[in-house]
C-alpha cells in the first residue's frame, strides 16, 4: 500500500493531503529566507493515538515527519528540508483542563494563542496567560518550546519555564508524560523528578511530537499601566531597563529601536532617524493589587528614568498621536496581535531575525556592533530586546524585512547579513536562539565538543532512524 | 493573468497577494477569537484561510505554482463571506486596510482566472450557468413559473411603468416565496409608486461570483437594465441582499438607478413617523447579518432599527454580529456544490443564535433564510426563523 493510502487508512481521506495547494503551502514558512522543502503529504491527525501510528509509519518507511501548527517560528523550522510527512497539530486544539485552584491548564499541542486566549477570557476570566509577540495563529506550545519570549517573561521567565508537564510521542512511537503528571493525576509541576523536559525543549521538533502540555496560568491584576521610556541613545535605554528590572517592580520591559518603532506605526520602507527622534523606545508594564501599589511602583520607575535621564511617561498620553489604524491601545496587555502589520516594511511579507540570549550588561555592545554589520551591508537595523527573569538574562532580535518574496537576491543579500549578524553576536557571547539550520550549526561550531557528542547521542536515543524533523538542529 | 490585470495598480501598490505572512488573523474574528471563516472551519488545511489563498494566487503569479483543479476547488470553497478580509489588521499609514478593501475582489479576480484556463466553476456550478442562460434562475426551476407565487391581489393592481421597481431576485421567486407576498404588501402600505418587471431574470449573481465571462454576464444584465428602463424606473427596491449588492456594487457602473434594501426603506419610513408598529412581539429577537447587505454593502442598522421599533422585541446581538457576522453558509456560490459545507456551517450560526436564548431568528435574505431553516431543520432546534420582510407586514 502506498504511504498515502496508509496515512489515510489512519486519519481519513479528509484530512491528508497530496494534493497541489497544500504541498505548496506547506512547504515553506512565506517569510524567511530559509528555503522550502517538499512535502510528499500532509497530514492533520485529531490525536495522539493517530500520531502515535503516524510516526510508526514513518519509522517504518523512513519518511522523515516534521511537527506543525502554523509555520510562523521566523525560522524556518517547519520547513521540510528533506520532503516528508508535515503533520499539522491544528485539529488537536482543545483546552482538556484549567485548574484554576492549582493555576495551570492542559491543553492539546494545535491550540493557537489566539484559542487559548478565547478559552480563558470566555471561561477563566481572572486567569491569564503569557503571549509571544507571535499572531494569533502560532500555537502556543512551539512558542514555549522553542525558548521564546512572552509578556511576562520578566516576571515569570523564559516561555519553556511555563510548562509543567508534556506527553509526547517519541520518535519511535511509544508515548511517554514528563513531571507531575507522570506520576499524578494533576500537571502542576516539573518538579521533584529528574528533569526529563530538556529532552525536548529547545529541539526544534527533532526528538517527538508534544501533543498536550500542562502550562502555567497567572493571576489577572486588577491595576496596570504600561509606561514609555524614551532615549536618546540605547545606552542610556538599556540602563535603565536594567535598573527598573532590578527594581522588580514591572511585569515585562521590551524595546524596541527607531526603525522598528516607525515601522510598527506603519512606514513604508525607505525612511530615516529625523533629528531629535530617540533611538531607543522601550515599554514597560506594571500591575499592581491596588491603586496605591500601582503608584508607588511608578515613584520608582520615574526615580530610576530621572536618574539614567530618560524620558517616562504613559502609553496612553501618545496613543491619539499615532498614525491612524495603529492605534494599539492594548497591545501591551492584550495579546495576542496581528504583528505583521508592524514588521511588513518592505510590503513583501518577508521578515528574518538573529535572536541571542545575551546578558543584559552586553546589550549595548551588542547593538553598537551589530549596527556597522547591517551599515556595512547596507541594510536599516531594525533590533528589539527584552528582560528576561527578573533581569537575570536578556533577548535581542536583530531583523530586516527589507525583501519581497519573490526577490532572489533581496533574500541572498538579507542571508548574507544575517549570518555576518550571528557570528558577531556569537564572538560576544550571545547564543543564538530558534536557529535556522545555519545558525544552529553556528551555535554547534562554538559549543563544547562534549556537550555536542552529549546531544548526537541523546538525539540518536530517541530518533534512531532520524525521522523527526531532519534538517533541523544538524546533528 | 489576464483576469487580473486590471487589478495591477492595486496589487502593485499593496502587494495583497506578497505580504501576508500567513500569521492567521483572518480565521479569527479579531479581539474575540472567535472562528470567522467558514471554509477554514471546514476544511481545515491551511489552505482554506484567506492567507493559504492569497499565498497561492502570489505562488501563480510568480511562476511558482501551476493552477489545477485542486486549486481550483480551493477558490471555489470559500463563501466569500469577507469575514477574513475584515479581521486582516493591516493598515497603511493613511488607514487605508488593502486587504480588508480589495481581498475579497482578488479572489473573485481569481475564480475568473480560474475560468479563462478552463479549470472554473466547479461543474455543479456551470450547470447553473447553463441554466441561468436558458431559463434565467439557478434553481432548474422553469422560467415561465418565476411569477407562480406573487399575490395576484397585489400583481393585479400595479401599474406597467412606476419609479420603482420592486427586483423580486430568484429566490424569492422559486423558493422563500412568502417574502414577496411581504414585501409587496410593505410597498403597498408605504403607498410608494411601484412595479415588478415582466419579464425579470436572474441578477446574474451566481455568474458574476463564480468568474463567468462578461459576455455571459452582460447578457442577463443587459435585458434587465432594458426591462427596468422600460419600467420607466429610477430605483430598485429588493429584499435581497445578493441582488441588491449586484445592483449597488457590482453594476454601479452600469446603470444611474438608486438602489434601496427594503429594510432601508422602512427604517427611513419609520424615521419620518410614516410607519409605526401596533402589533406587540414579546419574543427575545436575534439578528443574522446577511454578508451581502452587512459587511459588503455596510448596511447594518437599519434592520435593527426595525427590530427595535416593534413593540416588545428584545434584540440580543450574537456573539459575532455586524462586520463579525458568521456567514450563514451559502455565499460565494459554494452551496451548488457543497452543500453538506453549507449545512455545517449554517448550523453553527443556529448554535450561536440558540446560544443569546432567543426564540426567534430573524433575517433580511432569502438565501439566508432557506440556508438558515435548513440548518434549523437538520438540528432539530427549537429556535424559530422569519425574514425580517414577513415580521414587518405581520406587525403593522
Amino acid at each position: 500500500m502506498e504511504l498515502y493510502e496508509q496515512i489515510v487508512s489512519i486519519v481519513g481521506s479528509k484530512y491528508v493531503s497530496d494534493r497541489a495547494p497544500e504541498l505548496f503551502l506547506y512547504s515553506w514558512d512565506f517569510m524567511t529566507t530559509e528555503p522550502p522543502g517538499k512535502p510528499q503529504l500532509v497530514v492533520m491527525p485529531k490525536d495522539v493515538e493517530e500520531v502515535q501510528a503516524i510516526v510508526r509509519l514513518a519509522n517504518r518507511a523512513g519518511v522523515p515527519v516534521i511537527p506543525y501548527v502554523q509555520g510562523t517560528s521566523v525560522a524556518g523550522l517547519t520547513n521540510p528540508n528533506e520532503g516528508g510527512i508535515v503533520m499539522d497539530l491544528k485539529r488537536m486544539n482543545k483546552v482538556l483542563e484549567v485548574n484554576e485552584e492549582d493555576m495551570y491548564a492542559v491543553v492539546e499541542a494545535g491550540i493557537t494563542q489566539a484559542q487559548l486566549k478565547r478559552h480563558l477570557d470566555k471561561n477563566h476570566p481572572s486567569l491569564r496567560f503569557a503571549y509571544t509577540w507571535g499572531p494569533p495563529g502560532a500555537g502556543v506550545l512551539p512558542a514555549l518550546l522553542n525558548q521564546g519570549f512572552l509578556d511576562l517573561s520578566l516576571r515569570y521567565g523564559s516561555a519553556e519555564s511555563m510548562i509543567n508537564g508534556l506527553e509526547v510521542v517519541l520518535p519511535t512511537g511509544e508515548v511517554v508524560r514528563i513531571g507531575s503528571c507522570s506520576v499524578s493525576p494533576y500537571w502542576f509541576t516539573r518538579n521533584p523528578l529528574p528533569d526529563l523536559m530538556g529532552l525536548f525543549i529547545g529541539w526544534q521538533g527533532t526528538t517527538g511530537i508534544v501533543t498536550k502540555a500542562g502550562i502555567k496560568l497567572f493571576t489577572k491584576f486588577p491595576y496596570q499601566e504600561i509606561y514609555c521610556v524614551d532615549s536618546m541613545d540605547v545606552e542610556s535605554g538599556f540602563k535603565a531597563q536594567i535598573l527598573i528590572a532590578k527594581a522588580d517592580i514591572a511585569d515585562d520591559i521590551c524595546s524596541e529601536n527607531w526603525a522598528w518603532s516607525k515601522m510598527s506605526s506603519g512606514y513604508k520602507l525607505p525612511f530615516e532617524r529625523e533629528e531629535g527622534e530617540p533611538e531607543l523606545y522601550t515599554t514597560v508594564v506594571i500591575s499592581a493589587n491596588t491603586e496605591k501599589e500601582l503608584e508607588a511602583k511608578e515613584e520608582i520607575l520615574k526615580d530610576i528614568c530621572n536618574r539614567v535621564g530618560v524620558r517616562v511617561y504613559k502609553f496612553k498620553e501618545i496613543l491619539p498621536t499615532l498614525p491612524k489604524g495603529h492605534q494599539y491601545a492594548d497591545a501591551y496587555v492584550n495579546f495576542p496581535i496581528q504583528i505583521s502589520n508592524d514588521w511588513d516594511g518592505a510590503r513583501g511579507g518577508s521578515l528574518q531575525w538573529v535572536g541571542v540570549y545575551i546578558p543584559n550588561s552586553l546589550l549595548a555592545e551588542a547593538y553598537r556592533r551589530v549596527e556597522k554589520i547591517y551599515q556595512q551591508h547596507g541594510f536599516l537595523m531594525f533590533a528589539y530586546n527584552r528582560m528576561m527573569d527578573h533581569g537575570h538574562s536578556g533577548i535581542i532580535r536583530f531583523s530586516t524585512c527589507a525583501w519581497k518574496k519573490h526577490d532572489e537576491r533581496g533574500r541572498k543579500a538579507v542571508r548574507r547579513l544575517m549570518m555576518k549578524v550571528a557570528e558577531t553576536l556569537l564572538e560576544l557571547g550571545g547564543v543564538i536562539y530558534k536557529p535556522p539550520p545555519w545558525a544552529a550549526r553556528m551555535n554547534l561550531k562554538r559549543a563544547d565538543p562534549y556537550t555536542v557528542e552529549l546531544m548526537r547521542r541523546v538525539k540518536k536515543l530517541l530518533d534512531p532512524n532520524r525521522v523527526m524533523n531532519p534538517g533541523k538542529w544538524d546533528l | 493573468m489576464f483576469s487580473l490585470r486590471r487589478y495591477r495598480k492595486i496589487l502593485e501598490e499593496y502587494n495583497v497577494f506578497e505580504r501576508c505572512a500567513k500569521c492567521g488573523t483572518c480565521t479569527y474574528v479579531y479581539g474575540s477569537w472567535a472562528p470567522a471563516c467558514p471554509a477554514f472551519n471546514e476544511f481545515k488545511f491551511l489552505t482554506y484561510s484567506l492567507g493559504g489563498k492569497l499565498l497561492l494566487a502570489w505562488g501563480y503569479l510568480n511562476g511558482r505554482l501551476k493552477l489545477d483543479q485542486d486549486i481550483a476547488r480551493v477558490f471555489y470553497s470559500c463563501t466569500l463571506c469577507g469575514n477574513c478580509a475584515y479581521q486582516c489588521q493591516i493598515t497603511e499609514t493613511d488607514g487605508t486596510r488593502p486587504i480588508k478593501l480589495y481581498a475579497i475582489t482578488l479572489l473573485e479576480a481569481m475564480r475568473k482566472e480560474l475560468v479563462r484556463v478552463g479549470l472554473g466553476p466547479m461543474p455543479e456550478q456551470k450547470r447553473v450557468w447553463d441554466w441561468i442562460l436558458k431559463e434565467h434562475n439557478p434553481y432548474m426551476a422553469k422560467h415561465e413559473d418565476r411569477s407562480l407565487w406573487f399575490p395576484k391581489d397585489v400583481v393585479k393592481g400595479l401599474p406597467e411603468k412606476a419609479e420603482i421597481v420592486y427586483f423580486v431576485g430568484c429566490t424569492s421567486a422559486y423558493i422563500e416565496t412568502e417574502i414577496i407576498d411581504a414585501t409587496m404588501r410593505i410597498l403597498n402600505r408605504l403607498k410608494v409608486d411601484y412595479t415588478i418587471l415582466k419579464d425579470e431574470w436572474c441578477c446574474g449573481l451566481p455568474l458574476i461570483r463564480t468568474g463567468a465571462p462578461s459576455q455571459l454576464v452582460d447578457e442577463v444584465v443587459n435585458h434587465n437594465i432594458a426591462a427596468i428602463e422600460d419600467a420607466g424606473a429610477d430605483m430598485i427596491v429588493t429584499s435581497c441582499p445578493g441582488c441588491y449588492r449586484v445592483w449597488k456594487e457590482d453594476l454601479a457602473d452600469r446603470h444611474d438607478f438608486k438602489v434601496m434594501h427594503t429594510v432601508e426603506l422602512v427604517a427611513e419610513a419609520i424615521e419620518r413617523g410614516e410607519l409605526t408598529f401596533k402589533k406587540p412581539l414579546k419574543a427575545k429577537v436575534t439578528y443574522h447579518d446577511p454578508c451581502d447587505l452587512g459587511r459588503h454593502c455596510g448596511v447594518f442598522e437599519p434592520p435593527r432599527k426595525i427590530l427595535k421599533s416593534i413593540p416588545g422585541v428584545e434584540l440580543i446581538e450574537m456573539e459575532r454580529s455586524r462586520e463579525n457576522s458568521w456567514c450563514c453558509g451559502a455565499g460565494g456560490a459554494v452551496a451548488f456544490w457543497l452543500p453538506e459545507f453549507t449545512m455545517n456551517t449554517a448550523c453553527e450560526r443556529i448554535r450561536e443564535a440558540e446560544e443569546t436564548g432567543a426564540s426567534l431568528l430573524v433575517s433580511a435574505c432569502p438565501g439566508c433564510a432557506m440556508t438558515l431553516k435548513n440548518a434549523i431543520k437538520e438540528k432539530g432546534s427549537r429556535i424559530m426563523f422569519r425574514d425580517i420582510t414577513e415580521l414587518i407586514l405581520e406587525h403593522l
